[in-house]
């Protein structure tokens, strides 16, 4: 037997023996402490945005389509009206997964805070309808007022209602 | 170190069997200390798979001749950075290369995992260990690289010269990994279904997996294209070989899958839709696979071939079947969330553009196998040539151009005719403008014109695109122009990045159309000191040195090149014979400009002096090139991690400039 053949042999039974060691190693450390199936492992509660809603929609891709909405509507590719009655139809999409979160009692605080907003601003927006509103507070507030009648906030001077978008008309 | 390396190639073998069948049965009968063991095996046989790599590459740079493969392979001349060639030129190494990459993937696939998949993490692992466990096999059993020769040769015969080009370092392993690569996003989408996880868990995973799949086998296309055009010495990039479109199909899918799978994240549609593409890309990638290594179609990648062919039509078979199965199996649980709200969307551009892909994929499937099937069916083997792609799938890629300018423009769930043609009314403009400046000028020709018009529409829908986010950033925030538009992209990754990727396809489309309708080719023979004109140059032929080298004869001519009488460059095409291949081998001088490549290539070495020429004059070729690089850089900008959208209190949409964070309520 060569040099060559005894060194091959020496590294392969340390690879041998390395495998065993790794392959073995979950059952020697013992059930207990073995690492519980995948569908029970204990990683805390699971992060609100990974939850899913209803539709096996995740709330992440819900906000997700959100900012791509707004994304479009700022370069100009929707019109007014089709982008609010999208946003209002996301908005409720992702208010029905946090409420399902909240039933679930999966919605960490952020999430229930988050849901009580979407909530009063969606019901709000139905009232108002385009309406301005304090950039504080999202309180209705009338197109000449200084200062918002719910928070205090100055307003003055008066942003535009939609800058950007008064923005992109400019442009065109 | 033949030894080490047989050694542990079987240890990675059993390593990978024990992790494909431990991590299903675990999963099966609820033992988690079994799914973490089989878990361990896989990254346990990733490095047995490194330890039977380092040795193949040892071997070779030590110039062990005992070992067979290194033999045929390598000789003493060649130099040590063709190793890398070397070590995938022939069957036995590309196959130790596949189930190398294939593990290294798996590896961090199943590191880097999304929580949201952890419960089809077992059946995902056993899918994919199940694949190596294949390809480690056939290397161990039926090709194994450490195979000795009785004798030790003095020397060895040596690489195969085409080989020993640049883009051979990188078009085929690109083109491997891209293959195999596959298995990923497939085993994630199988691994899903068998856990019964139906919905949009895999999506993340299946996703990211399929643009990097994607962008391999599109470099490797391109590199291939690039090396072909170089080394093959008949002026062209694409001859639509059965290998060729091995690799091609399987992009197409692939192609499909990353656009559709954005539909399913976003809207929770398709599905079903995208498993049935996924499986399709798996299959097809898996034909890619058979045809390269004994497939019964004839191929100018014969170098590849081997007596393996019909181990990989079973393989192709049973991955065909079983995951159609599975799919049908689970198919009662596969509904979408929501239904496409109107024909009028992104989600249905998306549609188009996936049957669209597709049709070019069976086209090209259909062709690459048409002479199987007229052998069979009646003993005359009909080879399908280049006029029947062009003519079918040249519309097809035409009709792919033009979604590719719309899909974009328009928005998800539904748009209306005015914010349509608003939208629109730029681009369009410009590509007629463009196709009316072209007639104008002479040119002639439908699909061409067609094809420069469709890019310009794309190109001006994409630039638009861009401009008013810049300036709605520079406005909403008061950044510079160059600062808003570095924003712009980087907090819109995915976005951007695949409109960078775009603009490339379109850079390609450029150089096709430019070698395919406006090319020009002249076959002569120049004694020294005569010339020949083609287009605008004048081609002079001064003389050619002749130079012994070690395992070859290299023919290195000189030609200087004048326009208008004045001397524009001087270039050297090349030819060089080995002995031991009995083969020659050219090297064309290209002469590169964004507008048009000359292109002078030695086909003959005549004993007088004399040397046949082919020169050409390819228009637009150099974008074709330069598209590599170009969408490298998108892809890498859309797989950048982009971090969750965290709703931030407060912002009202319209207020923020285009791309900044906003909050969902």
């Amino acid at each position: 037997m060569d040099g060559e053949t005894v060194v091959a042999i020496v590294f392969g039974a340390a690879l041998a023996v390395f495998s065993l060691v790794m392959v073995g190693y979950s059952f020697l450390r013992g059930r207990e402490d073995a690492a519980p199936m995948p569908e029970t492992v204990a990683v805390g509660p699971q992060s609100a945005s990974t939850q899913v809603n209803g539709d096996g929609i995740s709330v992440d891709s819900i906000y997700e389509s959100i900012y791509t909405l707004e994304l479009e509507y700022q370069l100009g590719n929707l019109p007014e009206q089709q982008f609010q009655e999208q946003f209002k139809a996301y908005r409720l999409q992702a208010a029905a997964a946090l409420k399902e979160q909240l039933e679930n009692g999966q919605a960490d605080p952020l999430s229930l805070l988050e849901q009580e907003v979407m909530e009063a601003r969606t019901a709000l927006q139905a009232n108002q309808a385009l309406g301005p509103v304090c950039p504080d507070c999202s309180g209705p507030v009338s197109s000449e007022a200084r200062a918002c009648p719910h928070c205090g906030a100055d307003l003055f001077p008066q942003p535009p209602a939609h800058p950007v978008k008064a923005q992109a008309d400019e442009g065109r | 170190m033949g030894d080490l390396g047989a050694i542990s190639l079987w240890i990675a073998l059993a390593l990978a069997a024990y992790s494909s069948v431990g991590s299903i049965a675990g999963k099966l009968r609820g033992a988690p200390a079994l799914i973490e063991s089989a878990q361990s095996a896989m990254y346990a046989a990733l490095v047995a798979i490194f330890v039977s790599t380092i040795s193949l590459v040892v071997a070779f740079i030590s110039r062990d001749f005992e070992i067979a493969y290194v033999a045929r392979h390598s000789d003493l001349a060649m130099e040590d950075r063709f190793t890398w060639v070397a070590f995938y030129a022939g069957n036995e190494g590309s196959l130790l290369f596949i189930a190398v990459t294939l593990a290294v993937m798996s590896a961090v696939a199943i590191w880097r995992a999304p929580e949201k998949v952890r419960d089809a993490l077992p059946y995902t692992t056993g899918v994919m260990m199940l694949v190596l466990t294949f390809f480690l096999a056939v290397t161990a059993v039926m090709a194994n690289p450490f195979e000795k020769l009785p004798f030790v040769p003095a020397d060895g015969e040596g690489i195969n010269p085409l080989l020993t080009h640049f883009g051979m370092f990188v078009h085929p392993p690109a083109l491997m990994a891209g293959l195999i690569g596959i298995t990923i996003p497939f085993s994630f989408a199988m691994g899903s279904l068998l856990a019964r996880k139906t919905g949009d868990e895999w999506v993340d995973a299946g996703r990211s997996w399929g643009i990097f799949t994607w962008a391999l086998l599109a470099g490797g296309l391109l590199l291939g294209s690039w090396w072909a055009y170089t080394i093959l010495g008949w002026g062209g990039y694409w001859f639509w070989d059965p290998v060729e479109n091995a690799a091609f199909m399987p992009w197409l899918a692939l192609t499909a899958f990353i656009h559709s799978i954005m539909v399913q994240k976003r809207r929770g549609m398709f599905r079903m839709w995208n498993i049935a593409l996924i499986n399709v890309a798996f299959a097809l990638a898996l034909y890619g696979m058979f045809m390269n290594r004994g497939g019964s179609i004839p191929s100018v990648h014969s170098f590849g071939a081997s007596n393996l062919g019909w181990v990989f039509l079973t393989f192709l078979c049973i991955g065909v079947l079983v995951p159609f199965v599975i799919f049908f199996w689970r198919y009662p649980l596969l509904k979408s969330a929501q239904n496409l709200d109107s024909m009028l969307s992104r989600e249905a551009a998306f549609l188009v553009n996936n049957l669209l892909l597709l049709a070019i994929a069976f086209v090209t499937l259909w062709g690459t196998v048409y002479p199987l099937i007229s052998r069979l069916t009646s003993n005359e083997e009909i080879t399908v040539a280049r006029p029947f792609y062009d003519q079918v799938n040249g519309p097809l890629l035409l009709g792919l151009i033009f979604l590719m300018g719309v899909g974009p423009l328009l928005p998800w769930r539904r748009a209306n005719l005015t914010s349509v043609r608003r939208a629109l009314a730029a681009p369009v403009t410009a590509g007629l403008i463009t196709v009316i400046i072209l007639s104008v000028l002479g040119l002639r020709k439908d699909y061409a014109l067609i094809a420069f018009g469709l890019s310009a529409f794309v190109s001006t829908g994409i630039l638009m695109e861009w401009f008013r986010g810049t300036r709605s950033r520079h406005r909403g925030s008061g950044e510079n122009y160059v600062s808003a538009f570095a924003h712009l992209i980087w907090a819109n990754r995915p976005r951007y990045g695949g409109y960078i990727v775009h603009l490339s396809v379109i850079m390609v489309a450029l150089g096709i159309v430019g070698t395919s309708f406006f090319n020009t080719q002249q076959d002569v023979v120049l004694a020294p000191g005569e010339s020949t004109l083609i287009e605008d140059y004048e081609i002079v032929y001064l003389g050619t040195v002749e130079t012994p080298k070690g395992n070859r004869t290299d023919f290195s001519s000189t030609v200087e090149v004048y326009r208008d009488g004045e001397l524009l460059d001087t270039i050297f095409p090349n030819r060089a014979f080995y002995p031991s291949f009995n083969m020659a081998a050219t090297r064309a001088a290209i002469r590169s400009t964004p507008v048009e490549d000359l292109y002078v290539v030695p086909s003959e070495n005549l004993p007088d002096g004399s040397v046949g020429f082919r020169i050409l004059v390819n228009p637009l070729i150099w974008w074709m090139w330069v598209a590599g690089p170009v969408m490298l850089l998108g892809t890498v900008v859309a797989l950048w991690p982009q971090p969750s959208r965290v709703p931030a209190p407060a912002a009202t949409p319209a207020t923020v400039p285009a791309g900044a964070r906003t909050s969902a309520v």
